[in-house]
C-alpha cells in the first residue's frame, strides 16, 4: 500500500536537500516546476547526489560527476550507467512528502 | 630463568590502549579498507561480557576427542566464553620442556619460566606485534581482555602429535578478544590447530589475533578454522615471523559470520625461509568475508606461497586482497599467488585484488587470479551419472576447497570439509 | 553572441591582447575565472562550450588530486600558462638542445625537418602539403578529420551531444581541469560504414597545440565504419609546461572498430596525466594501444565501457620507466551487457631506479551473462634499484563469467643473455635484443614506422644500463 510520509517542511528546501525516509536515503530538488525526489545515493559509487551541482535540471554526482536528469532519473554520462530511482513528491500545506511504496 | 619481561602482555596491552585513543576507526579511504566500509558499524554496542572470570583455570580433562575423534594431541585445551574450561597434556608437553600458558597470570608468569632464549623471542614478539599496530581495529583487539594462549617449544623439540586449541565464543551483543601467541626456538616444530566458533544466535564480535614467531631451523604448521554464525563479526589479526631457514605453513578456514575482515601475513626474516599460505573462504546469504594475505620477503633465498579459493553465493560479497611484497635485499626470491573464485549466483559478488610490489630484480615472482562459475561440463556429468543439480553442485564445490585443504594435511580436511558439507547441505534444503 | 573567428595561431594571440574590443588581457601564469573566458573568447566559442568551461572550472575548485598512484606532490597550478605563453618561451637555440636528444633523433631517424620543432627549436612545423592530400581524400568520403575548437563552430550539434559525456568534467580534477582550459587535439566523425585505410596522426597538423598540455580529442565512429588513430611520436619531444593533461573520448557505435595508438615520450620534468575512456556498442570493439616512455610522472589508465552485447575492449600497454621516472599505467574494462570480451595486455620495463606500476580494473555488472576477460601483466626489472608494483582489481557481481588475471615479474634471463652474448653480441646489445623482444608482441600492433622507430628507442634507453 503505497502511502505518503512527510520528509520535510517546505521552508527546508532551497535548491536542494537531503532526507531520510525509514532509512532510505533521498534527495529533494526544487526545480522550476516543482519538487522532485530522487535516490540520494549514486548509481555508480557510493556518493550524495543532494551534495552534487545542478545545472540544466541536471544533478551532476559529486564524486565522478555523472549527470542525471532531476525530473526522470535517467543517467545522462558516464561513469553512471543506470538510472537513480525517483520517487513521487507531494507539496502540501507547506509540508513535502514523499511516496513510499510497501 | 630470566626475570620479568620488560615488554610483557601487560605493556602490550596498556600501549596499544594508547594506540587506540590516538587512532580514528578505518576509513574507505585507506586502501586495505576500501572495500569493508566501517562508517556505520555499532562498535560502541559491544560490550565485554562483565561477568566473567578470566582468570580461572582449568576445571577439568579435555582431550579434543569430541572434536576429532580420530586424533591424538600432545596437549589440548577449549576456552568457553572466554573461560578455559577444560584443557589436557599440559604436564606431558612440559616433559619436553614445551610450555602452553592458558590463564592471564600463567602468561604474566612467563617471563619466569621461559629460558633466556625463549623469553627474548616473547619480549620480541610482543614488540613487533606492537611495531605493526597500523589501523584502530587492530589497537583494539590488544588494549582489551585477551583470553587464550601462548605456547611454548624449545630449541629442538619436535612435538610429535598436534597442539588444539579451541575458542567458543558465546553472548548477545558481546565483545572477545582471543587470541593465540607461538614461540618456537630453532628447530621446533608444531602444528597446532586453532578453532574458533560461534553459534548462529549469538550477536558478538570477536576480535581475534594470531601471532608467531618460528625461529632459525623451525617447522611450524597452523591451522586456523573459523566456522561462525550468521550474526557474527570477525576482525582477525594474523602475523608470523619466519627466521632463516625456517618454514611456516598456514592453513586457515573463514565460514560463515556476517562480516568478516581478516589478515593474515608472514614476513620471511631470514635467509632461506619459507612460508605458505592457503585457505578457503565461503560467503553466502548477505555475508561480507574481507580476506588479505600477506607475503613479505625480506631477506635473500626466501620462498613463498599463497592459495585462497573462494565460494560466494546468494547476496554475499567476498573480497580477496593478496599482496607479495618483495624488498630490496630479498633477492632470489620465489613467490607465488593464486586466487580462485567461484560464483554461485547472480547478484553474488566477488571482488579479487592481487597486488606485487616488487623491489629488486633477482626474483621470481607471480600471481594468478580466477573468477567464474562452476565448471558447466563437470555438473553436467555428474548429473548424467544420477546426481541431483544441487548434490553435483556440492561434490564439486568440495572437491575444490579440498584442493586447498589438503595442503594443511589431514586434520585439516577433517575439521574443515565436515563444516562445508553441512553448509552446502544447509543451502539445498 | 560571439564572433567567427579562423583557428587561432600563437600570432593571434598578441593581436587579441592589443585589440581595442577585447579586455586587454596580459599573459600570467594561474588560473581563474577570468582566464577561461579569455581562452573561450579568444577561440571565438559558442555560448555553451564558455559555460561548459565555466562549470568545468568551478568542479576542479572543488575536486582533490587523487590520493594513490604517482607522487604528484609537485604539481603546482599557480606556476602554468593555461593558454598562449609570453613571446619567445617555447624558443631556445639548437645548441641548447641537451645531447642526448640530437642523439635520440639521430638514433631514430627523425627527419631534419622536424628536429627542431620537436626540440622546441621551432615555433611552427608545416606539414600543410602532406596534410592537404590525405584531407581531401577524407573530405570525399566524409570523414571529419580537424582541431576540436573547428569542430565546435562548424559541427556544433555532433559535438554537443557528445562531448563530455564520457568523460564529464567531474570525473576527476584533471579531466575538470581540461575541461575548463582545453586547446588542441582533434575531433574525428567516421559516417556510418566508412572505413578509413590510413591511420589518422596529429601528426599531420603539427603546430604547438597538437603537442599541447590539455589537448581534447573526441572520436565518433558511426556504425560499421573503422579508424585508427595515433597520438604522439616516439621522438622525444620537448616542452616547457611541466604539467600535461589531456581527455579522449571515444564512441564506437554498433559494429564499429576504433583503435586509438599512443606512444608518449615527453622529455623534461613533465607530468602526464591523462584520463582515456571508450563506449562501445553492440558489436563494437576499441583497442587502445599505449606506449609510455617519457614523461617524469605518467598516470593514464585507458578505459572501455562495454555498453552493447557482443562488444570487445582490448588494452595494449607498454611502459618503459627509467631514472626519476614513474609510469603509473594500466587499463580498465567494464562490462555492462551480454556476450562481451575484454583482453588486457601490459608489459612493463623498470631501469635505473624507475618505478613502473600496473594499476587495471576489470568489472562485471550484476545480471550481465556470458562474459570473458584476461588479463596479462609482464614485468622485467633489470636492476636492484628499479621497482614493478601491479595493482588489479577484479570485481565480478554476475556468475556467468570467466575472468582470468595473469601477472609474471621477472629479470632478464641469464641463460638468453649468455646465448646471445656467446653469439658475439655485447652484454648491451644482448640486453636489448631480449628486451625488445619482450615488448615485440606489442610493438607488433603499431604501424611499422612506429614499431621501428620504438626498436631503435629501446635500444638507446639501454645503452648504458648495464653494469
Amino acid at each position: 500500500m503505497p502511502r505518503w510520509v512527510k520528509v520535510a517542511d517546505e521552508t527546508e528546501l532551497d535548491e536542494q536537500l537531503a532526507v531520510e525516509v525509514e532509512g532510505k536515503r533521498v534527495a529533494l530538488f526544487r526545480l522550476g516546476d516543482g519538487v522532485y525526489a530522487l535516490d540520494d545515493i549514486c548509481s555508480h559509487e557510493y556518493s550524495l547526489l543532494s551534495e552534487g551541482e545542478i545545472w540544466d535540471d541536471e544533478v551532476y554526482c559529486p564524486k565522478h560527476g555523472s549527470r542525471f536528469e532531476i525530473r526522470s532519473g535517467k543517467v545522462r554520462s558516464l561513469p553512471a550507467f543506470s538510472p537513480v530511482t525517483t520517487h513521487p513528491v507531494k507539496v502540501e500545506d507547506g509540508s513535502i512528502f514523499v511516496e513510499i511504496s510497501e | 630463568m630470566s626475570g620479568p619481561i620488560q615488554t610483557n602482555v601487560e605493556t602490550l596491552r596498556v600501549r596499544a590502549g594508547e594506540l587506540f585513543d590516538a587512532m580514528e576507526w578505518p576509513t574507505p579511504s585507506e586502501e586495505e579498507w576500501r572495500r569493508t566500509d566501517l562508517g556505520r558499524f555499532p562498535f560502541d554496542d559491544y560490550q565485554v561480557d562483565d561477568e566473567r572470570s578470566a582468570s580461572t583455570t582449568i576445571l577439568e580433562d579435555w582431550s579434543g576427542r569430541d572434536l576429532f575423534p580420530e586424533s591424538e594431541f600432545a596437549a589440548a585445551a577449549r576456552f568457553e566464553a572466554g573461560v578455559c574450561v577444560g584443557a589436557s597434556g599440559l604436564d606431558s608437553l612440559g616433559e619436553s620442556g614445551a610450555i602452553l600458558a592458558l590463564s592471564n597470570e600463567d602468561v604474566r608468569d612467563l617471563g619466569d619460566e621461559l629460558p633466556g632464549p625463549g623469553a627474548n623471542a616473547f619480549e620480541k614478539m610482543l614488540e613487533t606485534t606492537l611495531g605493526r599496530i597500523d589501523n584502530r581495529v587492530e589497537a583494539w583487539h590488544y588494549r582489551g581482555e585477551l583470553h587464550g594462549a601462548v605456547l611454548y617449544v624449545p630449541a629442538g623439540v619436535e612435538i610429535a602429535t598436534p597442539v588444539l586449541l579451541d575458542f567458543s565464543e558465546k553472548g548477545q551483543m558481546a565483545l572477545t578478544a582471543p587470541h593465540v601467541f607461538v614461540i618456537l626456538e630453532s628447530g621446533a616444530s608444531v602444528q597446532l590447530i586453532v578453532s574458533l566458533t560461534t553459534s548462529e544466535s549469538d550477536r558478538l564480535l570477536c576480535n581475534s589475533g594470531i601471532h608467531a614467531s618460528v625461529a632459525e631451523g623451525a617447522r611450524l604448521e597452523l591451522l586456523v578454522i573459523d566456522d561462525l554464525g550468521s550474526e557474527t563479526t570477525h576482525f582477525a589479526h594474523r602475523r608470523a615471523t619466519v627466521d632463516r631457514d625456517a618454514r611456516f605453513t598456514q592453513f586457515e578456514a573463514h565460514l560463515g559470520g556476517s562480516l568478516v575482515k581478516s589478515r593474515s601475513e608472514a614476513e620471511l626474516a631470514g635467509a632461506g625461509s619459507e612460508a605458505y599460505l592457503n585457505g578457503v573462504f565461503f560467503g553466502d546469504n548477505g555475508a561480507h568475508l574481507d580476506i588479505r594475505s600477506v607475503q613479505t620477503h625480506l631477506a635473500p633465498h626466501t620462498t613463498s606461497r599463497s592459495l585462497y579459493k573462494g565460494v560466494v553465493a546468494g547476496s554475499a560479497r567476498t573480497i580477496y586482497q593478496g599482496l607479495i611484497e618483495i624488498d630490496e635485499e630479498a633477492t632470489q626470491a620465489d613467490a607465488y599467488l593464486t586466487n580462485n573464485n567461484l560464483v554461485l549466483d547472480d547478484g553474488a559478488r566477488s571482488d579479487s585484488i592481487p597486488s606485487l610490489k616488487i623491489r629488486t630484480n633477482e626474483v621470481k615472482c607471480s600471481h594468478g587470479s580466477t573468477t567464474g562459475r562452476i565448471d558447466q561440463a563437470a555438473l553436467f556429468y555428474l548429473m548424467s551419472r544420477g546426481f541431483t543439480r544441487d548434490a553435483a553442485q556440492s561434490t564439486i564445490i568440495e572437491g575444490y576447497f579440498e584442493d586447498v585443504a589438503k595442503r594443511g594435511g589431514p586434520l585439516a580436511i577433517a575439521s574443515v570439509m565436515g563444516a562445508i558439507t553441512r553448509r552446502l547441505a544447509g543451502r539445498a534444503a | 553572441m560571439s564572433t567567427q573567428t579562423p583557428s587561432i595561431e600563437i600570432e593571434d594571440y598578441k593581436h587579441g591582447f592589443s585589440d581595442p574590443d577585447r579586455s586587454v588581457f596580459k599573459t600570467r601564469k594561474g588560473l581563474d575565472e577570468d582566464v577561461v573566458r579569455a581562452i573561450s573568447d579568444l577561440k571565438g566559442e559558442p555560448e555553451w562550450m564558455k559555460t561548459f568551461r565555466l562549470r568545468a572550472l568551478k568542479t576542479f575548485y572543488k575536486k582533490s588530486m587523487p590520493n594513490w598512484g604517482a607522487d604528484l606532490s609537485n604539481v603546482n597550478f599557480d606556476d602554468i600558462y593555461y593558454y598562449a605563453k609570453p613571446e619567445g618561451e617555447q624558443q631556445r637555440n639548437w645548441d641548447d638542445v641537451p645531447d642526448d636528444i640530437k642523439k635520440t633523433f639521430d638514433r631514430i631517424g627523425v627527419p631534419e625537418a622536424e628536429r627542431k620543432f620537436l626540440a622546441g627549436v621551432g615555433a611552427q612545423y608545416d606539414s600543410e602539403v602532406v596534410y592537404h592530400n590525405i584531407r581531401a581524400d577524407l573530405e570525399q568520403q566524409g570523414v571529419i578529420f580537424c582541431d576540436p575548437e573547428t569542430a565546435v563552430r562548424e559541427h556544433p550539434d555532433l559535438v554537443r551531444e557528445y562531448f563530455g559525456t564520457v568523460i564529464p568534467f567531474g570525473d576527476n580534477k584533471l579531466a575538470a581541469l581540461n575541461s575548463a582550459v582545453w586547446s588542441g587535439g582533434s575531433f574525428v566523425y567516421v559516417p556510418k560504414g566508412v572505413e578509413v585505410d590510413i591511420p589518422l596522426q596529429a601528426y599531420f597538423r603539427i603546430n604547438l597545440e597538437s603537442f599541447g598540455q590539455f589537448e581534447r580529442t573526441l572520436i565518433i565512429a558511426d556504425e560499421g565504419s573503422f579508424v585508427h588513430y595515433i597520438e604522439g611520436c616516439t621522438a622525444p619531444v620537448y616542452a616547457t609546461d611541466s604539467l600535461h593533461s589531456a581527455v579522449v573520448e571515444i564512441i564506437a557505435k554498433p559494429g564499429a572498430r576504433v583503435r586509438y595508438s599512443t606512444i608518449q615520450n615527453w622529455s623534461g620534468d613533465i607530468y602526464n596525466l591523462v584520463t582515456k575512456r571508450a563506449i562501445a556498442y553492440e558489436d563494437a570493439t576499441v583497442e587502445w594501444v599505449d606506449g609510455n616512455i617519457g614523461s617524469k610522472r605518467t598516470m593514464k589508465y585507458p578505459s572501455i565501457y562495454l555498453m552493447g552485447e557482443g562488444a570487445h575492449g582490448e588494452v595494449l600497454s607498454i611502459a618503459f620507466s627509467g631514472k626519476g621516472q614513474e609510469q603509473d599505467t594500466g587499463g580498465k574494462v567494464v562490462h555492462l551487457a551480454d556476450n562481451t570480451t575484454s583482453v588486457i595486455t601490459s608489459k612493463s620495463i623498470s631501469k635505473g631506479g624507475g618505478i613502473a606500476s600496473y594499476r587495471g580494473l576489470v568489472k562485471v555488472e550484476k545480471g550481465v551473462r556470458n562474459v570473458k576477460s584476461r588479463v596479462v601483466c609482464d614485468a622485467l626489472i633489470l636492476d636492484d634499484q628499479s621497482q614493478s608494483n601491479t595493482y588489479p582489481y577484479m570485481e565480478i557481481d554476475s556468475d556467468d563469467v570467466s575472468v582470468e588475471h595473469e601477472a609474471r615479474v621477472s629479470q632478464i634471463s641469464e641463460d638468453q643473455l649468455f646465448y646471445l652474448m656467446s653469439r658475439g653480441m655485447s652484454e648491451e646489445e644482448a640486453s636489448a635484443m631480449i628486451v625488445n623482444g619482450f615488448l615485440d608482441p606489442l610493438v607488433k600492433q603499431l604501424p611499422m614506422e612506429y614499431a621501428v622507430e620504438l626498436n631503435r628507442l629501446i635500444e638507446l634507453e639501454m645503452e648504458g644500463s648495464v653494469g
